[in-house]
This record gives C-alpha cells, structure tokens and sequence, in this order.
C-alpha cells in the first residue's frame, strides 16, 4: 500500500499532462464538428476526393461524418494514438525508471517482495489510466451529447470509449515486458514513440491492404470503430488476441523481474 | 559465536565474465566485518547478492540463517543498507523519503529519524535535488538506519564524506554495533578498515585471497614516503626488509614500508632532509607489490 501511494504521488504529473491533452485534443477536434456541419456536403466531397489510402489512415470515413458519434470515431483515432503512447510510456518507464535513477536498490532491499512492488506498479498504472480515461470520457460524452440534435447510441459510445482503454492496457502490457526483458532502458521516450509509431505504422499499412492478417500484429487495429459503429460489439477474435498478449506479457513481465539482475551504477 | 552471514562458494559470472569466484566467508554475531579490495575486485557483487539485487550462477549465501534469495523480504527487516552512491526520488524532500522509507518497516521510527538527523545535522525540510552530495550521503545514512537494523552493509561508506563526518558516522557505527547491530563493510582504503574492523576479508579479481584478524593486518602498517635529500644518498640504504617500489628521481626517493615504524624513523635520521611525506597507500598500490607477488 505504501508503494501504491509513492507510485500515485511520483506519477500525478504527468497523469495529469495526459488526461489535460487527451482531453484537450477530443475537444478541439470535436469543436470543429458544428463548422463542418454548415458546409458538410462541400466538405464532404472535398474529403471524398482524397485518395482512398490517405483516408483509410487518417481515420476518415465520409460516410459516418454525418452523425456526431461517426465524427467522434474520427476524432478517436487520434485520441487512440495519444493514449497509447501514455501507456507505452507507463510500460516502458514504471519499472526501469528506477533502475535509470539509481532508485531500485532504496526500493529492492526494502522489506517488500518483488512481486508485492510489481504489483503496486501494476494497481498504480491501472488507477493512472481508469482516471485518464473518466476525465477523457466525460469530456467527449460532453461534446458529443452536446452536438448531437437526435438521440445517439449510448452503448456504442461506451463501446468506443472502452475500447480506449482496453489499447491502453494492451500497448502497456508489451511496454512492461519489454522494459523488463531489455538490459538496460537508457530513456523512456525514444523506446516508446518507437513502438507506437511502429504499431501505427502496421496499422495504416493493414487498413490500405486487402491482408486482414496484419491487424493480428497491432493493438490499433483490435477495437475497429467502424465495426462498433455498425454492429455494435466487438470482434471477439481480437478480443481473445488482446486479452491472451496481456496475460502472457504481465506473466512474463513478474518471471523476468523477479530474476531480475539490478546492477549497480 | 553464531554466524550472521554465511556465505558459501558463491558465483557470480555476468554472460561469460566473471564477477566473483567461490567466495566464502562468514560474518559472526556482533562483529564489524571488513571487506575490502581494489576497485571492480567484486566487493559491489558480493554484497548486492547478499541483498537479493543481483541472482548468483552458483553457490549460496544466507542471513540469520535463511536463505537470501528466497528469503529476501523477511531478511530485509533486519538489515540496514547503505550503498555507495545515493540517488532519490526527484522533488522529494528528506523527510518524505525517510518516512517512505520507514514505511517499509512495521515500527515507528520517527523518533530515531529525528535523533539521527540532529546527530548528522541534516536539514529534513530541504529537497533532496537541492543538497550536496555529502548531505545526500547522509540521508542514504538515516534511510539506512532508522529502523535500528541487526545487520547494517555498507558499501563504500565513507566516499564523499568530509572528515568530520566521518568520524561522527564511524561513531554512529560503533554505537550501533555496541547495540548489538552486526556491521559488514566494504571499503578499497585500508584505514578506515583497520580504523573500526575486527576482522576483514580481502578479495581480488572476484576471488578471496586473505581472511584475517584486523589485529594481523594492524602489524602491517603501510607507509608510502616520500623524501627528498640534500646529498646524494646511498643506493643500498634503504635495502631493508618491508621496503617496495623503490623509485628515485633525482633528490627524491619514494617507496612503500610495511614493518616497524621506529626502524624507519631511525633510518631516516640518518640523512639530511629537505622534505618528508608519508601517506598512507592505498589499497591497490599495496595489492599491487605485495598480494601480487606472493601470489606469483
């Protein structure tokens, strides 16, 4: 518990700077919505005329824009890219952090087990991103509530909205394992824009493709808005993929850090 | 006297370099243990296996009797550690770290944080970022022995300290160990073993060359001097029994004397000197012409 609320006090900033851009950036995309409302047709055509692959990785869907819910899941793609990196960051920074500032031997020769430590660190992430994700929620659930002139799907705004952490937990859980398997983080940023940048890659490359099969290598591509939108649920294949990468990386991650070699400085 | 810490062939090798070598050694209740040997001799491994930091290849090593790889947490209530460079958490402050450090322990330690930090004058209200590198020495100190530890380790503990302080934490020390609290120690200056040690150990390139009674190594005094001679002196005058690394250089001699301080003295009286140094080596220049040879 003591590790818990250290882990919470040394991670409040920058929990608070992401939940701040997160929600900043859904709401300056969404603002835009009421302009483009006025001159949706113009646009529209203007968007259609973008080759489709630009389209297809920018998130834009000309169809759904017409409804505030089919903007949103234009808005969200971006929101998805900012969030994963908060959680790569979490994955790659929570553990090795303290090995890089010298910290892991106050923390390692202290009356806690390794795996009472990971624990904490694993609890203070869950809070960090359920907290990011109730400010980021009820700042979209304002806007899109507020725009919308007829009633709009409360369950497949949740669905959309849930799935943003559910990426979250995923892109942490590969962050995690990789601080924990790699022999020495030198900085935290470089290591996870990397990989984000990589999955993101992976994903425009899997939506211009006709190969279903790359979506299986990229955590942007296991909740599809445009499936939520038109039925309503999720795609349980991705869903099994997602919760069986979490399971096995979070395992994995207590294995490898429990025989973990801290070197000293 | 039972045995605080046994340790028993431990192996450490990092891929395929080696760190220690089939250590062996034993530190018994209520002793201060010394540990010492040059720089990247595997003083650093040793003990950071002892605390569970680093896995060992081979061999094992318990405290209290338990083992200190599987019994790491539970040992961890005992022991007190201090290592040999200090860094905390940004933006804390003292007080903060040292109440999350107490934390760990099921006791209350306020108290003794305060006395320990009035002791070490050091300022509980200032940012840790903010202090000196001798002041965050201290802290790493109070952090260590706040919650009155059985067995306090220390690696390299008095680096960055002035001298002030360190007689004021060697106190500390004795005082702990008066209580009934066992010490290890790992230092590479030789002194400040033979200042607090009753025992020490002494390893090089991972292995342990030498187990002894400080009182032994105390007949040891090294002496590194230094003249520098008005006349010439003769080449064979120094040619004594304890005398190594005899070098000239012009009106200056310089060598390394381990042997009975009145002998020397006597000798040097015999020449006229312009100036006199005498130091104490350290510990790689006396492994470097004395363990070295014997070895070879």
């Amino acid at each position: 518990m003591n590790i818990y609320k250290h882990e919470l006090k040394v991670n409040f900033i920058t929990m608070v700077g992401w939940t701040v851009t997160l929600c900043g950036l859904v709401a300056m995309l969404m603002a835009f919505y009421p302009m483009l409302k006025n001159d949706l047709d113009t646009f529209l055509k203007m968007l259609d005329s973008f080759p489709p692959a630009i389209k297809a990785v920018m998130g834009i869907a000309v169809d759904s824009f017409k409804s505030p819910l089919g903007y949103y899941t234009f808005a969200f793609t971006y929101s998805l890219l900012f969030a994963a990196i908060q959680a790569m960051n979490l994955g790659i920074g929570i553990v090795s952090k303290e090995e890089r500032e010298k910290t892991a031997d106050f923390v390692l020769t202290k009356p806690a087990s390794r795996v009472k430590i990971l624990t904490a660190k694993l609890l203070t992430v869950l809070t960090v991103l359920i907290i990011t994700n109730i400010f980021y929620t009820t700042v979209s659930w304002l806007f899109i509530s507020g725009l919308a002139e007829d009633g709009i799907s409360v369950d497949k705004f949740v669905l959309i909205n849930a799935s943003l952490v559910l990426s979250q937990i995923i892109f942490f859980s590969i962050g995690l394992v990789i601080s924990v398997a790699a022999k020495k983080i030198k900085a935290v940023l470089p290591v996870s824009l990397g990989l984000v940048f990589g999955f993101f890659a992976i994903s425009a490359f899997a939506v211009t493709s006709a190969d279903d099969k790359l979506r299986y290598f990229t955590p942007f591509q296991y909740f599809k808005t445009e499936h939520i939108l038109i039925n309503g649920s999720y795609e349980n294949a991705y869903l099994i993929i997602g919760t069986a990468i979490v399971m096995i990386c979070i395992s994995a991650s207590y294995l490898l850090f429990k025989r973990r070699d801290i070197h000293s400085v | 006297m039972a045995n605080v810490i046994e340790i028993k062939n431990l192996t450490k090798y990092y891929g395929k370099s080696k760190g220690i070598e089939n250590v062996t050694f034993n530190v018994e209740e209520g002793e201060i243990f010394g540990f010492i040997g040059p720089n990247g001799a595997g003083k650093s491994t040793t003990i950071r296996t002892l605390l569970a930091l680093i896995y060992p290849t081979s061999g094992e090593a318990t405290i209290f009797g338990m083992d200190c790889i599987k019994k790491a947490p539970e040992i961890a209530k005992r022991v007190g550690y201090l290592p040999s460079e200090v860094f905390y958490y940004d933006g804390m402050k003292v007080k903060d770290l040292l109440n999350y450090s107490a934390s760990f322990y099921k006791k209350d330690c306020k108290k003794r944080i305060n006395e320990l930090a009035k002791l070490l004058d050091l300022d509980l209200n200032r940012k840790i970022d903010d202090l000196s590198y001798g002041n965050k020495k201290k802290v790493g100190i109070v952090q260590g022995l706040l919650h009155s530890p059985d067995l306090i380790i220390l690696d390299e503990p008095t680096s960055g300290l002035d001298p002030l302080m360190q007689q004021i934490f060697f106190d500390l020390l004795l005082e702990e160990n008066r209580r009934g609290a066992t010490v290890l120690m790992s230092s590479h200056i030789l002194g400040e073993v033979q200042r607090l040690c009753s025992r020490v150990a002494i390893i090089k390139d991972g292995t342990i060359i030498k187990l002894e009674k400080i009182s032994t190594l105390q007949e040891d005094s090294y002496k590194r001097i230094k003249i520098e001679t008005e006349g010439d002196v003769p080449n064979n005058y120094f040619n004594i029994d304890g005398v190594t690394d005899y070098k000239t250089e012009g009106k200056i001699i310089s060598f390394i004397y381990k042997g009975d301080i009145n002998m020397m003295t006597s000798k040097l009286s015999g020449l006229t000197l312009t100036n006199l140094f005498i130091d104490e080596p350290d510990l790689e220049e006396i492994f470097l012409h004395y363990y070295s040879n014997k070895e070879a």
